[in-house]
């Protein structure tokens, strides 16, 4: 009896070790952890890795309808570069603006023969409009779209490494069996922006559950984050600002879901596995290119087979055909100044609402 | 007690501690992150980005009744879900994602008609077949709704569903 006594003090110190170890939030093993974060890769390394994009009409996209500066002046750069009249440049942009049109008129069948085909059309039209600088620019388009996004994958990668560093990493097990409210989502991020529907204030990131509990409705799924609590009660919204910082947007409702995805949630990063965090697409945190969105990575980096995730019950599957983290709708757009349902840019989005 | 029975009671709680520190690690980001994974990024790019596995969510435990009565005829637009078309424009945008899958897109229809609010799913079962789905929601009431759905586009490789009624178990 006195060795058993013995041996459940020891068990009981155990325990209390344990206990005292839950209640300060398991800082030891997560601190630790956070300690050994893969430092963020340079903007060549970035590059490096990126095998060069196939896709010539996204690149004209991205050329001609990315509104920040550096994409602006690029746009400014290539047709001094190739010599283009105001004719041509406005021929460049009809060629961007057919693709995303034949994006949106695909009905929803961009498949790869389908994206093939969007590709191969818009080549053809790239082509009769340069004729023998078609090479020439595809090579150049190539490079410099390798540059920008490794420049922006980088400063992307800096501002979650820098994230990283100042927050307390949450506890997610405590999250996960005792639905605890602890914050774990990045603060800001810069992604890319795109829109949807034909008008409105609303917007949409990747993740269904932010749309349901937005809208008021029924039956989160049994995964955390934990929607709907009394610290993080819905709706959700995510706040909103431009690049130069001269017009931001405090709550930006959740009432769509996408782009893309709807098991992304590539901004919280409670997620150490799927399965405490069944809804994250993207690389999990402790990995490299973590809190950057699975899109992204998709068209970039082959990541996923290039295609959106299929995972719960999405029915995925898509070829993903830009590299967007948010959409929003166009009033919204046309408020940062951009143009309606063409215009993209780079934004900082706010993530501190949502649970 | 005794210094041997100190030293076992110490040898029991290092190893005690031991485990539990073994078994929280295990959730730590550093078992998640293979050391060759990262050490890979400079000697080969391609392999430094993992595949992720889906994951399917759980279902939960859903016995149906057999028993129910209606049917309910799904008509849209609702209250926030715009028309199939709209849904169908959306989802060639890149957004309204969910509605492509047909418990997302009748649970959505349910809430949204009010007979899920407040009230907690348990579980759920799902047949479907090419142009056609079948979900039963389990609620934690001992309530069952049984929604039928179609693809609104059936040409399309990735249309919409659409509720076209669902049922309610009787007591």
């Amino acid at each position: 009896m006195l060795r058993f006594m013995r041996r459940l003090g020891a068990v009981g110190a155990s325990l209390l070790l344990f206990a005292i170890w839950s209640i300060t939030g398991f800082q030891g093993p997560w601190v630790a952890a956070a300690a050994q974060l893969p430092t963020p890769l340079s903007v060549a390394e970035i590059a490096a890795a990126m095998p060069p994009q196939s896709d010539v009409g996204w690149m004209v996209e991205y050329l001609v309808f990315t509104m920040n500066a550096e994409e602006q002046d690029a746009k400014a750069r290539f047709h001094l570069a190739f010599n283009l009249t105001a004719a041509e440049q406005g021929s460049l942009q009809t060629v961007a603006a057919v693709r995303q049109d034949a994006v949106r008129a695909s009905r929803g069948k961009l498949n790869a023969p389908q994206a093939a085909a969007i590709q191969l059309q818009a080549e053809s039209s790239l082509r009769a409009l340069l004729g023998t600088k078609y090479d020439g620019a595809v090579s150049w388009l190539q490079s410099w779209y390798a540059q920008d996004m490794a420049m922006r994958t980088s400063q992307q990668m800096q501002q979650v490494a820098n994230q990283k560093k100042s927050a307390t990493p949450a506890n997610p097990v405590a999250r996960f069996f005792q639905g605890a409210t602890a914050a774990s989502s990045y603060t800001t991020l810069q992604v890319y922006q795109t829109q949807f529907s034909p008008s409105g204030w609303d917007g949409a990131l990747p993740d269904w559950d932010l749309k349901f509990a937005t809208l008021g409705w029924c039956c989160p799924t049994p995964a955390s984050p934990p929607y709907n609590t009394a610290q993080y009660p819905s709706p959700y919204s995510f706040g909103l600002q431009n690049l130069a910082r001269t017009v931001s947007f405090g709550q930006v409702w959740t009432k769509e879901v996408g782009p893309f995805n709807e098991d992304d949630n590539y901004w919280n990063f409670s997620s150490y596995s799927q399965a405490i965090n069944p809804r994250r697409c993207s690389p999990p945190p402790g990995y490299q290119y973590d809190g950057i969105p699975e899109t992204q990575l998709a068209l970039n980096n082959g990541y996923n087979g290039g295609r959106s995730c299929v995972l719960t019950v999405s029915g995925g599957d898509q070829i993903v055909s830009n590299v967007a983290g948010v959409d929003i709708e166009p009033d919204l757009a046309a408020a940062f100044g951009l143009c309606r349902i063409n215009c993209n840019s780079w934004m900082y989005v706010t993530y501190t609402a949502l649970p | 007690m005794d210094v041997r029975h100190i030293h076992r009671s110490a040898v029991a709680l290092i190893l005690g501690c031991t485990v539990l520190a073994g078994c929280l690690s295990c959730t730590a980001p550093t078992s998640v992150v293979p050391a060759s994974a990262q050490r890979s990024v400079a000697s080969n790019p391609a392999a430094f980005l993992p595949l992720v596995s889906p994951t399917p969510s759980a279902s939960g435990t859903c016995s149906p009744s057999a028993n129910f009565s209606g049917p309910v005829v799904g008509s849209y637009p609702t209250k926030n879900i715009p028309s199939l078309e709209e849904q169908q424009l959306r989802v060639q945008q890149g957004a309204g994602m969910d509605m492509l899958s047909p418990i997302v897109a009748a649970s959505g229809y349910l809430s949204d008609s009010g007979v899920l609010l407040g009230r907690r799913v348990i579980g759920y079962q799902l047949t479907t077949s090419r142009d056609s789905a079948t979900v039963t929601f389990c609620l934690a009431d001992g309530q069952n709704f049984l929604v039928e759905l179609n693809r609104a586009f059936p040409n399309e490789t990735r249309s919409v569903w659409a509720v076209q009624r669902y049922l309610h178990s009787t007591p």
